[in-house]
């Protein structure tokens, strides 16, 4: 049995109080639902070419899912990924150029790259927030592959706007046993954590 | 797979710092300005030590030719002069007679400072402004050729490389992560200091000259 929207909003609607959007609601489970499973599986590539120090990111940018590969005549580079201000501390003129060594996220519509490199190309893979539930879609890969967790994710989404909440701590289980069972179905689409020291290795702050 | 068949790969300060917090367990990743400035520091107090060891005489070996300023008791040398090692007064072209070192004490032994000549005997006076006493004040032009221990350049930027060797990178990587250990990661202090001296003892072992070495017994 597959979860439609039309479906979906039927069964909020009896649950919710009048004045909040289902839409609302469905879009909130899906965004835990998201965030529970940590997908690493919505993805596109952007391409172009540097300007300056800068490596612009598409819209619905919201992690990088590869390395970034730079080519300049043939010449290939992947940058490393650093803090901001270490790239700033790295190469402090920018309008000196260089073989680009390291990135950082400089803004929500870019990179900043290191040393400035003009007019190389470059290539990632990033991930995206897929589409949503919607009138016009009716299905997405959420309600098809996962339609319980989903459902119990928007129920969980709406315990806010609930007419009655008896069953909330029964409700957040059920989320969390069928989130369980998830993940469990979906291991291997779920992003990587296989860095050895990543857990352990916050950088302690300097000391004066 | 072939191999790379290329012999460039050397770190940037950058790199250093990298694997020098990667050792203490700080991600690359997490790295700021502010560990980089501190990591610089360190860097610089690391060859600072390391020159104070003596480390700097195996391979911060360098020649110098000063033609000397006749009738003037002090000779300039340069700054990053450390120590002299061996010294020629070249008197004409194809004839160089050894000068010898002296001490601060034989120096202000000689009686006449300015009295001119040949000079045989030289003070290299390691102040702040460092400088060559003559024990006689040359009375010619003189070219004084020496053989000097050198510091090591400046730290600089951080795309800039070290001034050593590759096959000392790993010794100043781990001298450099027992340092910033101090001040980053205490308790790995302990552990990085051994291995920074393990490291630093294979790289003078290897840095060691290998020539003949003759022993005579004299009876």
């Amino acid at each position: 049995m597959t979860l439609t929207y039309n479906s979906l909003i039927s069964s909020l609607q009896d649950l919710l109080v009048a004045t909040v959007a289902a839409d609302t609601v469905i879009w909130q489970g899906e965004s835990q639902l998201l965030r529970d499973l940590d997908l690493d599986l919505f993805s596109a590539n952007a391409s172009g070419t540097t300007s300056g120090a800068s490596i612009a990111k598409p819209d619905g940018f919201l992690y990088l899912r590869s390395p970034i590969l730079l080519t300049y005549s043939g010449q290939k580079q992947i940058p490393e990924e650093r803090s901001y201000s270490f790239l700033k501390r790295y190469w402090p003129d920018a309008a000196a150029t260089g073989i680009p060594r390291y990135f950082a996220h400089a803004s929500e519509t870019g990179f900043i790259i290191a040393p400035t490199a003009n007019g190389w190309s470059y290539s990632y893979d990033y991930g995206f927030r897929p589409a949503g539930l919607a009138p016009g879609t009716q299905e997405t890969w959420l309600s098809k592959t996962v339609p319980d967790a989903l459902f119990a994710a928007c129920i969980v989404s709406s315990l806010r706007y609930l007419k009655t909440d008896e069953r909330v701590d029964q409700l957040k289980a059920d989320y969390q046993s069928l989130l369980a069972g998830a993940k469990m179905q979906i291991s291997s689409m779920t992003h990587a954590r296989t860095s050895p020291a990543s857990a352990a290795a916050e950088a302690p702050a300097p000391k004066d | 797979m072939a191999t790379s068949g290329t012999y460039a790969d050397r770190s940037e300060n950058a790199g250093l710092v990298e694997e020098a917090f990667e050792r203490c367990g700080i991600l690359a990743s997490k790295l700021t300005a502010d560990h980089l400035n501190s990591a610089s520091r360190s860097l610089h107090f690391a060859l600072s030590s390391w020159q104070a060891q003596d480390f700097a005489s195996v391979f911060r070996k360098a020649e110098y030719s000063l033609t000397l300023v006749p009738n003037q008791a002090n000779q300039t040398v340069p700054g990053e002069v450390l120590h002299i090692s061996k010294m020629v007064l070249v008197v004409t072209p194809g004839a160089e007679i050894p000068v010898e070192p002296m001490s601060s004490a034989q120096y202000l032994a000689i009686p006449n400072k300015t009295a001119t000549g040949m000079v045989s005997r030289v003070w290299h006076d390691r102040g702040r402004t460092p400088r060559l006493m003559c024990d006689l004040v040359p009375s010619t032009a003189w070219v004084l050729k020496y053989q000097a221990i050198t510091m090591f350049q400046d730290v600089g930027g951080l795309a800039n490389n070290p001034d050593i060797t590759s096959s000392i990178e790993d010794a100043l990587a781990a001298e450099l992560a027992f340092r910033l250990s101090v001040k980053f990661a205490p308790d790995r202090s302990v552990g990085l200091k051994t291995l920074a001296q393990e490291a630093f003892m294979e790289a003078k072992r290897f840095s060691r000259e290998r020539t003949y070495t003759r022993f005579r017994i004299v009876r």
